[in-house]
């Protein structure tokens, strides 16, 4: 072989090298696209406000241009007559026209619920009308809508253009017990809950000033009297559980704090308005359970989670970081069963939602008990009772509302790094493992971000997903 | 992030047998503390990504120090210095 040719052939040495030129290259690139860390966003205080730019959401190939590429001229342009806060339909078709298309429209419905069709069956124009809840201008996409809303109260909300099977003159929609509670599941989380879970109706957890009666279709509420009629054929409860924004959430005992929970509980109203609606879309009657009873006993029921030291809902997948709504309904249920998922025992020896607590509320007690701490709490169970009136204090006084033990329950986690699903299965397997877990919870760091705290404004610059929330937690 | 560790690993691991066909011997507890320390490296890395995702910076620099950093270290020191003999 020439001397030419020799040196013409790539070396084992040169190859390595352009590999490894190459695999360092990918690798830059990758983890400056994955994680922009260092890249962090001008800030300017102004006034008090942090403000900064706002992050590049754009692919590469999406260029920003100084006109809209859609061509206008002013000069030529006139505005089309509106008669009416309204969509431009409404606008546009007359009253009369506009009655007929509503039967047209109400024909072609009821086709759909009767023939079974597929994408037109009664639980699917349920769920339609149930998502209608916040439609307030009315719509043309939804039959009978009136033209101008203006929905006055929480019960209006849940009855407003709603279009039960009776309205065809049809009869509740029929399903196995086991069918429904697979159509509400569904439904519920196309509605904003983390996780729906059904039990049985247990009276011995229900109010003193609720009574169960035969002779009555609908639920009545006297509140200047104390008293909540609810139908007897009211047997069933469905629960909803809705996960918060956790970045919000850590920042407990904020302002910031104080907006995750009320997002959490905001996303926990609007699921249980819509689930409401979609109850009675399918002609059944349903009754606030949280006025009728304590919701957190019927969560234990549904399996929806184990309590905690803090006296509230844990669950295995978000901790603490939810909020629960609930509803008695007629519709039969299969109910789902209690789940064990080693708390009670971790949550002996871990006592970090007590150590945390500011008001100093919560119980150090190595082991739960009996005796609740005033007469505003209900008897009969062994938990560790709260000091309620601690609670309450510490939260009216601040303005805020303080979910801390819910916050730095090492449950509440996210489900993206494996070390969350080690430590759970961990304390699964050892239950005694409760004291070392928190211990390692709060070295890692994963503790609460307070106010001297020179993260607690970063916020702002997260780059958080939609309501602050992974919808796919536990779920992917 | 996951290829670009797959392919380390496979260099390590093919440099390894290239070790071992020159000279290196290795005994079965060697073998044992790098397929940890390989884990464990893997692990931290994977850690402080998905901890960028949760906004738990603390966390995933712990992990990497830990589990990338330290405990590969160690492993790999007593593995260097009581399981490897080196005939050439």
């Amino acid at each position: 072989m020439s001397d030419r040719k020799r040196n013409n052939r790539l070396s084992r040495r040169d190859f390595l090298k352009g590999v490894g030129a190459i695999m360092g290259a990918t690798g830059v690139a990758s983890i400056t696209r994955v994680n922009p860390v260092g890249a962090k966003p001008d800030r300017t205080n102004t006034n008090g406000l942090t403000t900064h730019k706002r992050k590049y959401k754009y692919p590469w190939w999406v260029k920003t241009v100084d006109k809209i590429t859609t061509e206008v001229n002013p000069d030529i342009a006139t505005k089309p007559p509106m008669v009416t806060f309204a969509t431009y339909a409404q606008a546009m078709i007359p009253d009369e026209e506009w009655d007929i298309n509503n039967s047209k429209a109400k024909e072609y419905v009821k086709e759909g619920i009767i023939n079974n069709i597929p994408g037109r069956t009664l639980p699917d124009l349920a769920l339609h009308y149930a998502l209608h809840s916040d439609m307030t201008l009315g719509s043309m996409g939804s039959f009978d809508s009136p033209r101008t809303v203006k929905i006055k109260n929480h019960e209006e909300l849940v009855t407003y253009n709603l279009h039960p099977p009776r309205d065809f003159d049809l009869d509740p929609w029929q399903a196995s017990p086991e069918e429904a509670s697979r159509v509400l599941e569904a439904a519920g989380i196309q509605f904003g809950a983390s996780m729906v879970g059904f039990t049985k109706l247990n009276p011995d957890w229900i109010y003193p000033y609720v009574k169960f009666e035969p002779g009555i279709t609908e639920p009545v509420m006297d509140i200047k009297n104390m008293s909540f009629r609810i139908p007897e054929s009211y047997k069933y409860v469905v629960l909803l559980i809705t996960q918060g924004p956790r970045d919000l959430l850590i920042r407990n005992q904020s302002e910031l704090g104080a907006a995750g929970d009320r997002a959490t509980y905001s996303r926990m109203f609007n699921a249980g308005v819509q689930m409401a609606r979609f109850i009675k879309g399918l002609d059944y009657g349903y009754a606030e359970l949280l006025a009728a009873g304590p919701i957190i006993p019927f969560a234990l029921e549904a399996g929806l989670g184990e309590l905690g030291r803090m006296n509230r809902l844990i669950n295995p997948i978000f901790g603490g970081n939810i909020r629960i709504t609930g509803f008695l309904t007629d519709l039969p249920l299969a109910p789902d069963k209690p789940i064990d998922f080693g708390l009670q025992e971790f949550c002996k020896t871990c006592k970090i939602c007590a150590s945390e607590c500011p008001a100093g509320a919560l119980s150090m007690a190595d082991e739960p008990y009996w005796i609740p701490a005033n007469a505003f709490q209900a008897s009969g169970k062994k938990v560790y009772f709260e000091d309620n009136l601690k609670c309450a204090k510490y939260i009216t006084e601040r303005g805020n509302y303080c979910s801390t033990c819910l916050s730095v329950c090492p449950w509440s986690k996210q489900d993206k790094a494996a070390l969350h699903e080690i430590a759970k299965v961990t304390s699964v397997i050892v239950p005694s493992s409760g004291n070392f877990l928190s211990d390692m919870d709060q070295a890692f760091g994963y503790g609460l971000i307070r106010e001297d705290d020179p993260e607690m404004e970063d916020w702002w610059d997260l780059d958080i997903p939609e309501e602050g929330i992974d919808s796919y937690q536990g779920k992917a | 992030m996951n290829l670009i560790l797959g392919i380390a690993i496979g260099l390590g691991i093919a440099w390894l047998i290239y070790k071992t066909k020159n000279g290196w011997v290795i005994n079965w507890f060697g073998w044992v503390l790098m397929g940890v320390s390989a884990s464990s490296f893997v692990f931290g890395v994977d850690l402080f990504f998905d901890s960028i995702i949760e906004h738990e910076m603390r966390a995933g620099w712990m992990g990497f120090g830990l589990f990338s950093i330290v405990l590969p270290v160690v492993l790999g020191t007593i593995v260097w210095h009581y399981s490897i003999v080196r005939s050439a």
